[in-house]
């Protein structure tokens, strides 16, 4: 685990991660866009596109990850039971969508999903239980 | 766990925020502290203490330890 830095120095070093990877995610995104058909482009452009697209978002990642370790004990424990308990709804999620799949009641669904679901489901964990009195 | 962190912050004339930024902590932290939602750990039981210049039995109190007290 990282050394805790206290809340101010924590959330300073997770901005200076955090928002690069955000403009260089939005940079990237309408790069890919402009660069990228889906006819013509060879597979190993639109690979590399889409490899160069979802790096940003990985770092955004570990910066909460290393946020999380450096923040004050209140803030980690809080964001880390609604880390754990996104992870685990969007997991579930995957295993039932999964199982459906195998079992061929539904089609496909599409992975690029689970991401956003993760996010979603983390916020919601983290701030549900505020509203009903319980922080950590 | 009890605690008298909102009356010694209030002698003080301080707001939650500015007891967070003096201990850097969030000011939800201090918020849950306060109103005995989140137990701190005893590195920030201390430093809160030590902030106010007490030690940490008189701004903390066990409730369990006050009920065996009572019955004894």
């Amino acid at each position: 685990m990282a050394q805790q830095l206290g809340f101010n120095a924590a959330r300073k070093r997770y901005h200076r991660v955090f928002w690069p990877a955000m403009i260089a995610y939005v940079v990237i995104v309408f790069a890919g866009a402009w660069l990228i058909d889906k006819n013509e482009s060879p597979t190993w452009l639109a690979a590399t596109m889409a490899v160069l697209t979802a790096l940003p978002v990985c770092l955004a990642l570990w910066a909460m990850v290393r946020w999380m370790s450096e923040t004050d004990e209140y803030t980690r424990i809080k964001h880390l039971k609604g880390f754990a308990r996104g992870a685990a709804i969007t997991a579930s999620g995957v295993f039932i969508l999964g199982f459906l799949q195998l079992f061929e009641v539904i089609e496909t669904f599409s992975v690029f999903w689970v991401g956003p679901a993760f996010f979603l489901a983390y916020g919601l964990a983290t701030c549900l239980p505020n509203l009903f009195g319980k922080t950590v | 766990m009890d605690n008298i962190i909102r009356a010694l912050r209030a002698e003080q004339g301080w707001s939650q925020a500015a007891l967070a930024e003096k201990l850097d902590v969030s000011r939800q932290s201090v918020n849950a502290i306060e109103t005995g939602r989140y137990d701190p750990s005893l590195p920030l039981a201390f430093a809160i203490a030590r902030l106010f210049g007490k030690s940490i039995e008189e701004v903390f109190q066990d409730p369990a330890a006050a009920s065996v007290k009572a019955a004894e």
